[in-house]
């Protein structure tokens, strides 16, 4: 376990953090620090996330694949006909998934790796934004369909991170999927790309522990008690 | 309903086996009168 | 890092800028348009800095189930949100978005012959261009082919920017009581799995006032409303079949005892001798039927006629019965009359004979010549027609099983009759109903 330290932007105690991942936000100055060795330093803003509603919560506990992670944080995204939340999974191995949660609905996300061919192919299309929604296109050896093509914009992030995405982080994004509902997502940013193969979940699904509580809702009966 | 339904079946069940116990019918099948047969007989054939 | 078990809030007030009225946010973050149900004017809420989008100054719709409405169907608590008038030209529905932070949205479905509710499925069940497919072990076949309906209202929230006057294209499939129902936006397919509510469960669970469904209201069931009869109609014949079968076993089980006296006889045109003595014969206990069985030839074309005295030894009481025995034929007809049973009822016990007459047609002839004064035609000849009687002390009623028959599947049939109208009123409902079957 690391010690806690201090935030070097508004001197707030910051958590212990969770090892493996080198970026923590202050929730006192909403500064994005990165950690290098034991010193923690500003790299940017993580901006505020918005009142929501979401179950989930830095802490919650889910299941994927019989294995047990918890929530240590999250980026928020915006496209001009809405948003949602990406939460990071963390397994006490250092795997990861991100849950990417809209309209009640969870997608796992794993990371795949982009043959180079198709990387090329897929950044074209990201190139032609809206005129490739329809297009059929083969990746991974299987055909897709383009769904969406977007810029998101990151509104703001909480929490422990692997990479150093703040607010107003611009990324453009490209949805694939299948008849069967298999999605692909493929992202570019400045700092690259990266191919995503989700699978959607409910919430009951995943096996929920540790979820928010609100007023006026009683909690699932699905919610386990580890 | 269910057990209105029930119910009838029990009754009209219970009614034939007392009505079989003491050998009971209100026609007696095939029973007629004397001398009802005096039409001369024949075929009901048309 | 340790769970947060704090209670937050659920709502963000809001207030609309173009009337003013204050509203609840319920779906914070998901909603990503408002729409106040007061003046109409759309709120565009993707971003933090809320803006309007349309201005109106509607008139208030008063809804069945009004915004902010709580309510439980099947165990979960929703509360509506918002809510969408569709139209596709022939009829009108209206749909109300339902909220819960720990289960998502569903919709509720609200047409004039009822209520439904649906669940967004995560998966793609088929390609909604085909007619039939399987779905988790039930056959789905498509009832209404993929048709355009109109959005004329939207009051509420929403996630996503749902605009009065947006087209959407839907089709829909039955199959194993539940309807699947696919939106079709382009290339993309949405799947709702859609289970009937009653109207009474609405309006428990909301406290609104009960819409009424089919048969009070609309001309035909839903989809998936379960027939009210046709649960009823298994397990009347069920119970009907059983109750029959129990009455037969009953029936043999009484029908064992008794005694058994058969005599045969032949009747001479040309002799006098008529009568005949079937038998002696005792009975005891309750009282029971008795059983007469006559086979006779009279010859062809021709019958012949006996009469039974069942006579009491002890008391000279008698009981009197009689059995035609014919037999007529054509070059194509047949009337085979040649055996013939009665069954007296309820016998009491005693020692009985049984004694039978037999009268023949020449015994009729020379009968009505005596009444008119005339003699009697000559009978020089005639072949003699035998005659065996066969007495049994028990037996049971054909009659019986025939009125209990109608008295335990009548109910049945009158259930099956409704069942099947049910049925036929919903297919109605549904496109290509006059060209299958």
């Amino acid at each position: 376990m690391e010690a806690e330290q201090n935030c070097p932007n508004c001197g707030a105690l910051i958590g212990t953090g969770v090892p493996g991942l080198p970026v923590v936000t202050c929730g006192s100055c909403n500064s994005l620090l990165s950690k290098a060795g034991d010193q923690l330093s500003k790299v940017g803003e993580a901006g505020r996330v918005p009142f929501d509603v979401s179950p989930i919560q830095i802490g919650t506990r889910l299941t994927v694949g019989g294995a047990r992670g918890e929530i240590v944080g999250r980026e928020r995204w915006a496209y001009d006909g809405g948003f949602w939340n990406e939460w990071l999974l963390q397994f006490p191995n250092g795997d990861a998934f991100w849950v990417a949660e809209e309209t009640g609905k969870y997608m796992v996300m794993t990371e795949v790796d982009v043959p180079i061919h198709d990387a090329k192919q897929l950044r074209g299309i990201l190139q032609s934004f809206g005129t490739s929604v329809g297009k059929t296109v083969q990746v991974l050896g299987e055909k897709y369909t383009v769904a969406d093509v977007k810029r998101v914009r990151c509104v703001a992030v909480e929490g422990s991170l692997p990479h150093p995405i703040g607010a107003d982080v611009m990324r453009k994004s490209l949805d694939l999927r299948t008849r069967n509902s298999e999605v692909l997502t493929f992202q570019s940013d400045k700092d690259g790309d990266s191919l995503w193969r989700g699978a959607y979940y409910t919430l009951a699904d995943l096996e929920p522990a540790g979820l928010r509580r609100f007023e006026h809702w009683s909690a699932p009966d699905f919610e386990a008690a580890r | 309903m269910r057990n209105a339904f029930l119910i009838w079946c029990a009754l009209c069940v219970g009614l034939h086996a007392t009505a079989g116990w003491y050998g009971y019918s209100p026609f007696g099948d095939g029973v007629q009168a004397r001398n009802i047969y005096s039409r001369g007989g024949g075929p009901i054939h048309k | 890092m340790n769970a947060v078990t704090e209670t937050v809030a659920s709502t963000k007030a809001l207030e609309c800028p173009s009337c003013g009225s204050p509203f609840d946010l319920y779906a914070a973050g998901y909603s990503t348009k408002h729409v106040c149900q007061y003046c109409g004017s759309e709120l565009d809420l993707t971003n933090d800095d809320t803006r309007l989008i349309t201005e109106h100054v509607d008139a208030a719709k008063k809804l069945q189930i009004p915004l902010g409405t709580k309510g439980v169907i099947n165990g979960v608590e929703w509360i509506c949100v918002g809510n969408i008038e569709k139209d596709d030209g022939w009829d009108k529905w209206e749909e109300f978005l339902l909220f819960n932070p720990y289960h998502g949205y569903r919709w509720l479905v609200w047409q004039m012959n009822g209520w439904s509710v649906g669940t967004p499925i995560l998966s793609q069940p088929a390609h909604p261009h085909r007619h039939t497919f399987e779905y988790e072990g039930a056959r789905m076949k498509r009832i209404y082919d993929p048709a355009e309906s109109t959005i004329k209202r939207a009051i509420g929230e929403f996630y996503w920017q749902v605009n009065k006057g947006d087209k959407v294209k839907s089709t829909s499939y039955v199959g194993g009581g539940k309807v699947l129902s696919c939106e079709m936006t382009g290339d993309e397919f949405n799947w709702t799995l859609e289970e009937f509510v009653s109207s009474k469960a609405i309006a428990q669970a909301f406290g609104v006032e009960n819409t009424g469904q089919y048969p009070q209201m609309g001309d035909y069931p839903q989809p998936h409303q379960p027939n009210p009869y046709g649960d009823g109609f298994k397990t009347s014949a069920l119970i009907a079949s059983i109750a029959f079968v129990a009455a037969l076993l009953i029936s043999i089980l009484f029908s064992f005892e008794g005694e058994q006296r058969v005599q045969s006889f032949t009747a001479n045109p040309a002799s006098a001798a008529r009568s005949f003595d079937v038998g002696t014969f005792t009975m005891t206990g309750r009282p029971k039927p008795v059983t007469i069985t006559a086979r006779g030839e009279p010859g062809n074309n021709n019958w012949m006629y006996l009469e039974y005295t069942l006579t009491n030894t002890a008391t000279d009481e008698e009981i009197i019965a009689s059995q035609p025995i014919e037999y007529y034929y054509g070059r194509d007809w047949k009337e085979d009359d040649r055996r013939g049973t009665v069954k007296l009822s309820s016998v009491p016990a005693g020692t009985y004979k049984l004694t039978a007459e037999v009268l023949l047609p020449e015994d009729e002839r020379a009968g009505a010549a005596a009444r008119q004064g005339r003699q009697s035609p000559l009978v020089l000849s005639g072949t003699g027609r035998p005659v065996s009687v066969e007495v049994t002390s028990n037996g049971t009623f054909n009659s019986h099983f025939f009125l209990l028959f109608l008295a335990l599947f009548g109910p049945v049939i009158w259930i099956g009759i409704r069942a099947a109208s049910f049925e036929s009123a919903r297919s109605s409902g549904y496109d290509g109903a006059d060209d299958d079957d």
